[in-house]
């Protein structure tokens, strides 16, 4: 990976909403497994985009074909729309066709229900990595909004008891230390299908 | 990195789960790639048949240390228990002053076991330390072996951000189907 563009794009003001280490650990490990599976462009999509600011990263670094999708239109997404809306799904299926995606990025509605349902709704188009932002925000102050780390231990939860289709995936969990206080560490989960 | 090397290399087999190994090794290598490190040196605690050296030293073309208290399975290049200071001499005096790059603990797994390992041997490395076993018999009752409970008390410490935890990256590897291992990847810089 090309470290001086990865810092160039990480500065201020074109900063995503991401953990330096975090990402670049992940995005490494995407590299990785791309280069071995030899898939050359692979198809990203990316269930809440903030500003839209990851697209720069997998389209330079990845190569990618990456789709964005986001309720507001405030960095452009590619698919405006609620994740959890039938038509947002049927747009995202006349993009990609038959196609299926290789990188799920699920970083939308933070509750649990909505992960939940972005995790239900979109997985099973994946044949790659799923990954989740924000497996680590306010894990121990229990807000609702704000439970992407309990779908994430459940899921664990469930491939540890042996659940049929769980067990066979490989959990990665990136955690670095952000500052002071709960709501603002992040972290990346990443499950990769075998 | 080299899969049909990889797979080579998995016979015979080291004690671990093959996803977990090979997603580690790639971690590692991508890490030793951007900071530039050729030749890094590699310590093993405990290393049961001593079949992780070579992929150490294929891969990475790694200076190698093993140290394991029984020579019955394996050859460790240091005979001793990894918490009598006679092990921790022997090793510095390996080292010459250089530092580890990549720590491996893999030695008791009790939790007072892991614990001293870490505190006596990570100060020695500059890299990445990891800690093999960090999802064992996790939610079982009774077992001595508590790699997981280390590993989950060093994330709450970095999580806090307490000085000299506070710059850490935790990465979890683990596959369930794997029998329950996990390796647990400390990156210090």
């Amino acid at each position: 990976m090309n470290i001086e563009l990865f810092n160039e794009f990480m500065k201020r003001g074109n900063r995503p909403s991401q953990n330096y280490p975090e990402f670049l650990i992940f995005l490494e490990f995407c590299e990785g497994y791309f280069k071995k599976k030899r898939i050359k462009s692979p198809t990203i999509v990316e269930l809440g985009a903030w500003r839209n600011k990851q697209k720069k990263f997998y389209e330079e670094f990845l190569g990618a074909e990456h789709v964005s999708i986001d309720i507001s239109d405030r960095g452009r997404p590619d698919i405006k729309g609620n994740t959890h809306d039938p038509e947002t799904l049927k747009a995202l299926r006349k993009k990609f066709g038959e196609r299926p995606i290789d990188l799920l990025f699920i970083d939308a509605g933070h509750d649990y229900e909505s992960v939940k349902r972005d995790f239900e709704i979109y997985s099973p188009l994946c044949r790659g990595i799923i990954a989740f932002h924000d497996i680590h925000c306010h894990r121990y102050d229990n807000r609702e909004v704000m439970q992407v780390w309990r779908f994430w231990d459940e899921l664990k939860l469930k491939a540890y008891t042996g659940r049929r289709s769980y067990k066979d995936f490989l959990f990665l969990d990136i955690f670095h230390y952000r500052g002071i206080g709960n709501g603002v560490q992040m972290g990346i989960g990443i499950i990769i299908k075998p | 990195m080299n899969y049909e090397l990889f797979d080579k290399l998995m016979k015979p087999k080291p004690f671990q789960f093959r996803p977990e190994w090979r997603t580690f090794l790639e971690i590692c290598e991508a890490y030793l790639k951007r900071h530039e490190i050729k030749n890094p040196i590699v310590v093993e605690l405990g290393i049961w048949r001593d079949r992780q050296r070579k992929f150490y030293e294929k891969f990475f073309g790694a200076h190698y240390i093993g140290i394991d208290f029984s020579n019955i399975q394996g050859t460790p290049d240091i005979l001793g228990n990894t918490h009598d200071p006679k092990t921790l001499d022997a090793l510095k005096k390996r080292l010459k002053g250089r530092p580890i790059n990549i720590l491996f603990i893999d030695g008791g797994h009790s939790y007072e076991d892991v614990k001293e390992d870490f505190e006596t041997y990570s100060p020695l490395c500059t890299d990445i330390i990891a800690l093999h076993d960090i999802e064992s018999y996790r939610y079982l009752k009774g077992k001595r072996t508590k790699v997981w409970k280390f590993w989950d008390k060093l994330k709450i410490k970095v999580r806090k951000g307490m000085k000299g935890y506070r710059h850490l990256l935790l990465i979890s590897i683990h596959q369930y189907r794997g029998g329950n291992m996990g390796i647990g990847v400390i990156i210090k810089k």
